[in-house]
């Protein structure tokens, strides 16, 4: 610190000199954090966060300026130059079933399954264009494809589920679905470059250890920019979230870790430019939690709870090579005979045991004595086709129309590769378990539409519950928290307890992915249907033009006893009769077809033309 | 006595009626889940004729978005307009009534288009013309499915009995109005001028024009229900073949299979091969204006691009029109017996592909090629017969005039005259000059 101050006096005159090329902009700053969320169920929620300010465009536009800036021009500088106002990616690989009592990950902003890029665009001719280059731009960097394959992938109706953080005139929403993405180990170096820590210190140095994060059940990571206006400083965030057991399998039966335990590190030196590096532990437990070294106690609404939260800060030269320990008050953990389900839990499945059809059933609980408003949305690529004239809705199997205020529908359009998307407006009665059906067809996707592995299936998105009725989490905000008293949407119910299932910034519930099959052609077929096909068309043709052209005319065939004239014709066992042939019509005349007496072979008979026996008076 | 009473009505054109037509009330309001099942048999239903999807684009029409912005609804703006404002789609009760009517009234044409081939004749056959049609298991199953083919066949008969008793306008207006709902009825229209010829000869220009003023006519509707997307999505669909649900035609898997860059030479290869036969069709067969329609209904009710089985129907009640065709069949039965075991079939290789997904698409796809190629080999019977007949009649009138007796010709009696001189008519395959 002595030294630091000392070299600053010493060498102000070249700093005052290259002050404007060698630091940052004064207005970017940097903050971190590292929450841990232990679960009822023995596992715990780890969520890393980091957070950068950076304030106008212009500064990163000089080249000696963005290579000390905090900010990674390899991700500003594609939304910059593409007019992109605000852009969110996320990827996420199965994280539903693994945290209990909640209704989606820790993070707010982190999407259903698989990947997902949506964004703001200003208004302009070649929005869809821009809106293209950086989706192309940004895959490069998160080593995925996040592109449309073809521009009716993406998807322009959900700007009211995802809206803008920052009101701006004139902006386009798109949004575009990657089910079949995973998260993997190739994310996290790009994740890891984009920060200015480069995961060399601070809290991203815990994170850059793939060793560790990867054996971890569930991922989520994600990126939200929000670029500078003229009122407002650029922000962008970055989050990466995993699940952990607690309890192994090996016989150990307590809870009590430390951070030394979970990363294999103590607590790192924290990133010199870092304006704040926080360790926040979540208290959401029916057990006493004891930890050591102590930290701030505190109380917040998170997810609809207010939950007691202890933090340290890192920045604290005490506690940086040190350990932090988090012991239960308990001898072993049991894992709970009932688990508090979230307020609202949503699922969704494929009935029906055909395999062109199906039927999508999603469940929808609502656990608290509330009546919610909410939005659900739904994605389907275009092979996927809804019947709306049969969605059905049931509460406690009885059918409620009712409950379905309003469907926005904007069908796909085949075969064109278009995306259909379809957001119910509903009304979740309290204590309810609500299901919706939307019967369904899969269309017969062309042979070169399939994927390589046509036959494992295909992804759909995860549907979207919105609800539209929560209010914000207020974070020490008298103001906020006396506006919500006041207004009518919070009932004095609910407002008195630690408890209010409105209160969170979790506005959007996802459900699980779906894998559908999709009935396939034989791809070693193409050359035998064109084959096949062509041959009976060819027949058809061939006969009919033969009909049509040949001539006709008729013969006389002498009756035999006990067969018919034709039979014996057919045979040739005509010993030594004139079969006497008749041409017809616009046909030139008659013919004789004399046959060699005692000739069985039909081959062999000779035609004769002869005077004409009727030619001339049938035509 | 009873008995006999009954088996008189029974063969009366009105007692055949009033039975078709408790058959199928019967049969929807008894069993209202078969017609549900049946409603999504690929075979009776392609998306361009299931009801399914009427009632989808009613729905969505009703909602105040047009049906024909996305790829959900590939009717004709007309049956939106008719089942969106006269008859109400989702009342089970007034749609079971509209297709059991429709059946009826195609029967009707179909006795109309009897009686003007049989004018000396009276009118005791017509029971059962009628009874052909309306008790075939093929227009009962497309009736209670209420796939819209029945209806478009109803339309069509229609025409057919109009333009074979000489009335320009009305069959021009039919024509126009199947035109508008199927598009292949458009095929018909060269020998529908030759028919209407046949009474007025100046009435090929007149035929053609007042088919074209109900086509815009028609149009102008569509433009009014569901402005200019409709185009694309009805004629388009038919022409470029986008949607490959599977049917019982040549084209799905053939379209499904394609290779992109031949896929539009392919197609207009397939919609060719229906064009290619009016002409030459109704060059042979101009004595005959209403064996050519015959002729080429068969043709396009196979090779179409969403065929089902209710146009298999439709020619199978017009060729009932046609006995002494039906007596000059090579072989009948053969193509009876292959009709009877590809209803087996279908349902059985879609069930395997589709429904319980152990098989795969060829399962069907060769179910299709058996009905496909029985088809075209009873189209291909068909003509042959009418050409023999020709013959036969030619020649009777040339050679066997003093046999005749002064009598006037009568199908019967040429049939037994040949049989005991014992000729018989042949196709050459050689060349004869």
């Amino acid at each position: 610190m002595l030294l630091s101050s000392l070299s600053l006096l010493l060498l102000a005159p070249i700093y005052a000199a290259a002050s404007k090329a060698s630091r940052h902009h004064p207005d970017d700053a940097f903050y971190e954090s590292l929450t841990l969320h232990p679960l009822p169920d023995g596992r715990m929620s780890v969520l890393f966060q980091f957070e950068t300010e950076f304030s106008s465009p212009r500064v990163l536009s000089s080249t000696s300026q963005s290579h000390h800036s905090l900010t990674p021009p390899s991700l500003i500088l594609p939304l910059e130059r593409n007019n992109v106002s605000e852009l969110t990616i996320s990827f996420t690989s199965g994280w539903d079933q693994q945290r209990s009592s909640s209704s989606g990950p820790l993070h707010y902003e982190s999407s259903g399954g698989g990947g997902e890029i949506r964004g703001w665009l200003k208004d302009g001719d070649d929005v869809e264009d821009r809106w293209s280059a950086v989706t192309h731009a940004l895959g490069g960097l998160f080593c995925a494809g996040l592109g449309p394959g073809d521009s009716g992938e993406n998807v322009r109706t959900f700007g009211n589920i995802y809206p803008e953080k920052r009101r701006t005139s004139n902006t386009t929403h798109f949004l575009l679905s990657h089910p079949e993405s995973h998260l993997c180990t190739e994310n996290l170096t790009p994740f890891l470059s984009l920060l200015p820590s480069k995961g060399l210190s601070g809290i991203s140095s815990l994170l850059a250890q793939p060793g560790i994060i990867f054996t971890w059940a569930s991922q989520s990571e994600g990126i939200e920019v929000l670029m500078p206006t003229s009122s407002n400083d650029g922000v962008w965030r970055g989050w990466w979230e995993g699940i952990i057991d607690l309890v192994d399998n090996k016989g150990n039966r307590k809870r009590d870790f430390s951070i030394e335990g979970i990363f294999k590190k103590k607590i790192p030196k924290a990133f010199p430019e870092t304006q704040q590096s926080i360790l926040r532990l979540i208290k959401d437990d029916s057990t006493a939690i004891t930890v050591h070294p102590s930290g701030k106690e505190k109380t917040d609404w998170i997810d609809g709870k207010l939950r007691d939260i202890v933090e340290w800060d890192l920045l604290d030269q005490d506690l940086i090579g040190g350990d932090i320990n988090i012991n239960w008050d308990e001898e072993k953990f049991d894992y709970p005979r009932h688990i508090p389900p979230p307020p609202i839990t949503i699922t969704r499945t494929v009935i029906d045991k055909l395999a062109s059809d199906g039927t999508f059933q999603i469940t929808i609980n609502n656990n608290e004595d509330i009546e919610r408003k909410a939005v659900y949305s739904e994605l389907w690529p275009w092979w996927v086709k809804g019947w709306m004239s049969e969605v059905e809705l049931t509460v406690q199997g009885e059918k409620r129309p009712e409950l379905i205020e309003s469907i926005s529908y904007n069908p796909s359009l085949p075969p064109k590769i278009s995306t259909s998307t379809i957001h119910f407006n509903v009304i979740i009665p309290p204590k309810s378990k609500l299901i919706l059906k939307i019967p369904f067809s899969k269309l017969t996707l062309r042979y070169t539409e399939h994927r390589p592995d046509a036959e494992r299936g295909i992804e759909l998105p995860s549907g979207i519950l919105t609800l539209l009725d929560t209010i914000p989490e207020s974070r020490h905000d008298p103001e906020l928290e006396s506006e919500r008293r006041d207004s009518s949407v919070a009932g004095p119910d609910v407002s008195r307890k630690g408890n209010d299932a409105r209160k969170t910034g979790r506005r959007r519930i996802y459900t699980n992915r779906l894998l559908l099959d999709v009935p396939t052609p034989d791809f070693s077929m193409p050359y035998n249907v064109i084959i096949m096909s062509s041959t009976v068309m060819a027949v058809f043709f061939g006969l009919m033009q033969g009909a049509l052209t040949r001539k006709w005319g008729w013969v006389e065939v002498p009756i035999m006893k006990g067969e018919s004239g034709t039979s014996s014709l057919m045979h040739g066992e005509t010993k030594d009769n004139k079969v006497s042939v008749g041409a017809d019509t616009s046909i030139v005349g008659g013919y004789e077809v004399v046959h060699e007496s005692g000739e069985k072979d039909l081959s062999k008979v000779t035609i004769e033309q002869s005077n004409l026996v009727n030619g001339d008076a049938v035509t | 006595m009873e008995r006999e009473k009954i088996w008189k009505l029974a063969q009366s054109y009105q007692g055949i009626l009033a039975t078709g037509a408790a058959l199928r009330l019967a049969l929807c309001f008894a069993a209202p889940s078969l017609g549900l099942i049946l409603e999504r048999r690929p075979e009776l239903s392609t998306p361009l004729t299931s009801f399914r999807s009427l009632k989808e684009g009613v729905i969505i029409h009703h909602k105040g978005t047009n049906p024909y912005s996305g790829g959900v609804f590939y009717h004709s703006p007309l049956y939106l307009a008719l089942f969106t404002y006269i008859i109400p789609a989702s009342t089970y009760l007034f749609t079971a009534l509209a297709w059991t009517i429709a059946d009826m009234s195609s029967s009707a044409a179909l006795v109309r288009i009897w009686r003007t081939r049989n004018t000396n004749s009276t009118h005791e056959s017509d029971w059962l013309v009628a009874g052909l049609y309306l008790f075939n298991p093929y227009t009962i199953l497309s009736c209670l499915a209420r796939s819209t083919t029945s209806i478009d066949n109803a339309i069509l008969l229609h025409a057919i009995s109009f333009a074979a008793s000489g009335q320009t306008i009305h069959a021009t207006f039919f024509l126009a109005f199947a035109t508008h709902t199927s598009l292949y009825p458009i095929l018909l229209l060269p020998p529908f001028a030759m028919l209407l010829m046949r009474t007025y000869a100046q009435r090929v220009f007149i035929t053609i024009s007042t088919y074209m003023m109900w086509m815009a006519a028609f149009t102008g509707i569509g433009y009014g229900v569901a402005g200019k997307a409709w185009l694309g999505q009805t004629f388009g669909v038919i022409i470029n073949v986008t949607d490959l649900t599977p049917n019982v035609g040549m084209w799905w898997y053939f379209f499904t299979e394609m290779f992109d860059h031949f896929r539009m030479f392919f197609l207009g290869v397939f919609q060719l091969h229906n064009l290619i036969y009016v002409a030459p069709i109704c060059v042979r067969l101009s004595e005959d204006p209403l064996f050519a329609i015959l002729v080429l209904v068969g043709v396009f009710g196979t090779w179409k691009s969403y065929p089902s089985l209710g146009d298999m129907a439709l020619w199978a009640g017009l060729l009932g029109c046609f006995p002494e065709i039906v007596s000059n069949l090579r072989h009948p039965l053969f193509t009876l017996t292959v009709h009877l075991y590809t209803s087996i079939l279908l349902p059985l290789l879609h069930s395997l592909w589709l429904l319980t997904g152990t098989g795969n698409a060829n399962f069907f796809y060769a179910a299709t090629m058996v009905y496909g190629l029985n088809a075209s080999l009873a189209v291909v019977d068909v003509m042959g017969a009418g050409l023999r007949l020709q013959v036969k009649r030619k020649a009777t009138k040339v050679l066997l005039r003093d046999e005749l007796e002064g009598q006037s010709m009568n199908e019967d009696m040429i049939a037994d005259l040949w049989e005991r001189k014992g000729w018989s008519v042949v196709q050459f395959t050689g060349q004869l000059s």
